[in-house]
Formats: structure tokens, sequence, C-alpha cells
């Protein structure tokens, strides 16, 4: 759909990329010890830009609250990531990570300042 | 992801082709494993086929590096194409794996 509304090609590979890393997060750890739940997707793209959210209804997770990991330092293996590297990768796919939760709703949304011009 | 392997002199080579993703770092992490477990701790990963890599596949390479390591040996990589090595950068996680551009030239230098 991205493709579609005439997105950079180069840019869709990276959001692709964030919402495949958003929606894994979703299946590994919202609904953890939950009956399983939705997992939306909504794509938004108007004059300021493109908003592309994922939702679910688990448990609440502001990614905005979790420090950056420290640099992994070569010379001590217990600073080489296994995970937690997903977040760094959604948020270098566009400008802001903004997360909202209301009643039981999660919806965390990656904003790209990519305003739509309407045609003349 | 198809996972192809060769040794030379003590040094497992392993080619890995398709898509390093949530959906194959589980066989991937355990077959890596199984090699260092069964004492092929050098090992050199062929990457020129891989066309996408996500965070859950490459929690799977460190996984195998620090076991690697912990027995003497080492897991580097090769053959990165150019949005693969944006990705293991942007993670910071070339300051952690010894990359060289060919395979080939991985497996000499873990060779010695």
């Amino acid at each position: 759909m991205l493709t579609e509304w005439g997105l950079p090609s180069d840019r869709v590979a990276a959001w692709e990329m964030a919402v495949s890393e958003l929606t894994t997060n979703v299946f590994r750890h919202s609904y953890k010890n939950l009956s399983p739940g939705v997992l939306g997707l909504s794509l938004n793209w108007d004059d300021t830009g493109l908003t592309i959210s994922v939702i679910d209804e688990g448990h609440p997770f502001d990614p905005n609250l979790v420090p950056p990991p420290p640099d992994p330092d070569p010379a001590d293996p217990r600073t080489w990531p296994e995970g937690g590297m997903g977040l760094m990768m959604v948020r270098s796919a566009g400008d802001d990570l903004r997360y909202a939760s209301t009643g039981k709703r999660n919806v965390l949304s990656l904003f790209t300042a990519l305003p739509r011009v309407s045609p003349a | 992801m198809k996972l192809q392997t060769r040794d030379t002199a003590g040094v497992r080579i392993v080619v890995l082709a398709g898509a390093l993703d949530a959906g194959s770092a589980g066989n991937v992490r355990q077959e890596l494993g199984g090699f260092v477990k069964s004492g092929n701790v050098r090992l050199a990963l062929d990457l020129a086929a891989v066309d996408r890599i996500d965070s859950t596949g490459l929690g799977a390479l460190v996984t195998t590096l620090k076991a690697a390591r912990d027995k003497g040996g080492d897991l580097v990589l090769a053959g990165l194409t150019p949005s693969v090595r944006a990705i293991v950068e942007l993670t910071r996680l070339h300051r952690v794996f010894e990359i060289y551009g060919t395979v080939d030239s991985a497996a000499k230098e873990l060779e010695r």
C-alpha cells in the first residue's frame, strides 16, 4: 500500500522492517500470560507526514521509558546485546516514536515527517 | 532460509541464504549452536545471499558468537549486502563482530 501511495521505495523497506519489529514485539510480549488478543495496524498519510500505528490490547509498554542500550564493548561479552535492537531499528525508520494508552488499548506510532502533497 | 556448510582447515564455513528474521532465527540459532557444541568453534558466516535481517536474526548471531568465544573460538561475518551492513552498523554490532569482504578471506583469517 505504501508503494501504491507513491512513497519512496528506499523508505518503504525501512518502514516494512519497523512494522515487522513492532508486530514481533506484540506477538512476543504484549499478551504474555494473557489470552490472545487483537493486533491492529493503521496507516495514515496526511499533510504533516506518515504515521504507522500498531495497536494491541495487551500489557502496556512505552518504549520511550526504556533507556537506549549502551554501546557494546568489544572486550566485554556481557555488553553484547541479544535483544533490544528492534526498537533501535524502528526509531531509525522514522522521526518520532509515540506511545499512547487509552483504556486497555495500546497504540505505538511511528511518525515520519514526509508531508503528503495534494494534487493541484 | 537455506543453510549450507563446508569445512576448511579448522574452520566451518556456513553459507546462509534468504531472510534471517523472526521466522528463521530459531532454527539458525539451533544449527549454529549445535556446531559450537560439537566442537566446530570457528565459524565463518557467508551472508552474501541474506537479503533481510531483523533484530531476532541478529540476536541469534550474537548468542552464537558468545558461545563460540566461550569455547575459545569465534564467529565472523562476511559478504554483507549494503542493507544488511547498514542494520549491523545501526545496532552497533560492527563493534562486536569481525566483518570481512569475502568468506574466503574470513576463513583464512580464522585459520591462523
